[in-house]
């Protein structure tokens, strides 16, 4: 059962160092040769500090988190069952550009939960999470929000 | 990223320039690994059978990650502001994905020269994978130095 007495809880608090080395994994994962994200010294003559997050990069906090296997635990500590769960959508704003060299702080809280009935009968419940990454003056500096899905 | 891509010359409704990919499971995996969805429905087979499934599939920020290339090669590094995309569609190892975009309105706000933008992935069958929408802060040629 989907605990609903989370929708408004803080859920995890945690460091999100941007990493050099992990940017350029992610680079590969998501198939994107841009050498702004391979390239320190390219990144500094585009007048940057050093090479730069990709858009969805913030979906690599699961390496950051002190969980072993983030999607499968929190998925388990909200009650939602991983295979009748669905990615619903992803939305991020970023208020800058973050370059590696950066430690951002994660925080996520959990929105609200909510049912609709589905288009093919059942009940389908939606489990809004928000993770606000600050940098070292506090500044909010990126949104992260997701919706997942459970089918009933 | 060469060319800089300036608010002046971007016109309403102007196709961002797409590109085309067929999913495999060796994608699936890489971005496993790199984004930390260790799910094992999108890297286990026998385990996505077990569950009813006929294999299995791709995590939406994967090729919802892939989509953000598009954006950005147009756009220029650094420029995405906002970037959001609703996952509508399981994509499976073998799709042929179709990622496109399109400027769709131009304006400016508290001194940013803002591009709205609307995204699709479709697979082969013509069925949108993921609905996505974006707002890049471009450079003005009045002012080339505009923030990043």
């Amino acid at each position: 059962m989907i605990k609903k007495e989370l929708a408004g809880e803080k859920f995890d608090e945690f460091d999100f160092p941007v990493e050099r080395g992990k940017i350029k994994e992610f680079s590969k994962g998501i198939c994107d040769p841009n050498p702004i994200y391979r390239d320190s010294a390219y990144a500094r003559e585009q007048g940057f500090d050093d090479v730069i997050m990709p858009p969805t990069f913030p979906a690599t906090i699961a390496f950051h988190h002190p969980s072993e296997n983030y999607i499968v635990d929190n998925a388990q500590r909200l009650g939602m069952d991983i295979t009748r769960s669905v990615h619903g959508e992803s939305e991020f704003i970023l208020y800058r550009p973050v370059c590696a060299g950066e430690t951002l702080r994660a925080e996520s809280t959990i929105g609200d939960i909510y049912e609709k009935e589905g288009k093919r009968g059942g009940t389908m419940t939606f489990v809004e999470m928000k993770t606000n990454f600050y940098d070292a003056e506090g500044k909010i500096v990126i949104v992260f929000n997701n919706v997942f899905i459970q089918r009933g | 990223m060469d060319a800089i891509r300036y608010f002046e010359d971007v016109k309403e409704n102007e196709e961002i320039p797409p590109f085309e990919l067929t999913v495999n499971r060796t994608h699936i995996v890489k971005y496993a690994g790199a984004g930390g969805d260790f799910n094992p429905i999108h890297h286990d087979e026998e385990f996505a059978r077990s569950v009813g499934l006929p294999s299995v599939f791709a995590m939406g920020l994967m090729h919802g990650g892939m989509l953000s290339r598009l954006l950005t090669d147009w756009a220029g590094d650094g420029r995405t502001r906002r970037y959001k995309i609703r996952f509508a569609a399981i994509v499976w190892p073998g799709d042929t994905l179709t990622f496109t975009g399109h400027a769709v309105r131009k304006y400016q706000k508290e001194g940013e020269n803002l591009v709205d933008c609307v995204l699709s992935v479709v697979n082969q069958k013509g069925e949108e994978a993921i609905i996505g929408e974006a707002t890049v802060s471009l450079p003005s040629k009045k002012s080339p130095s505009s923030r990043l």
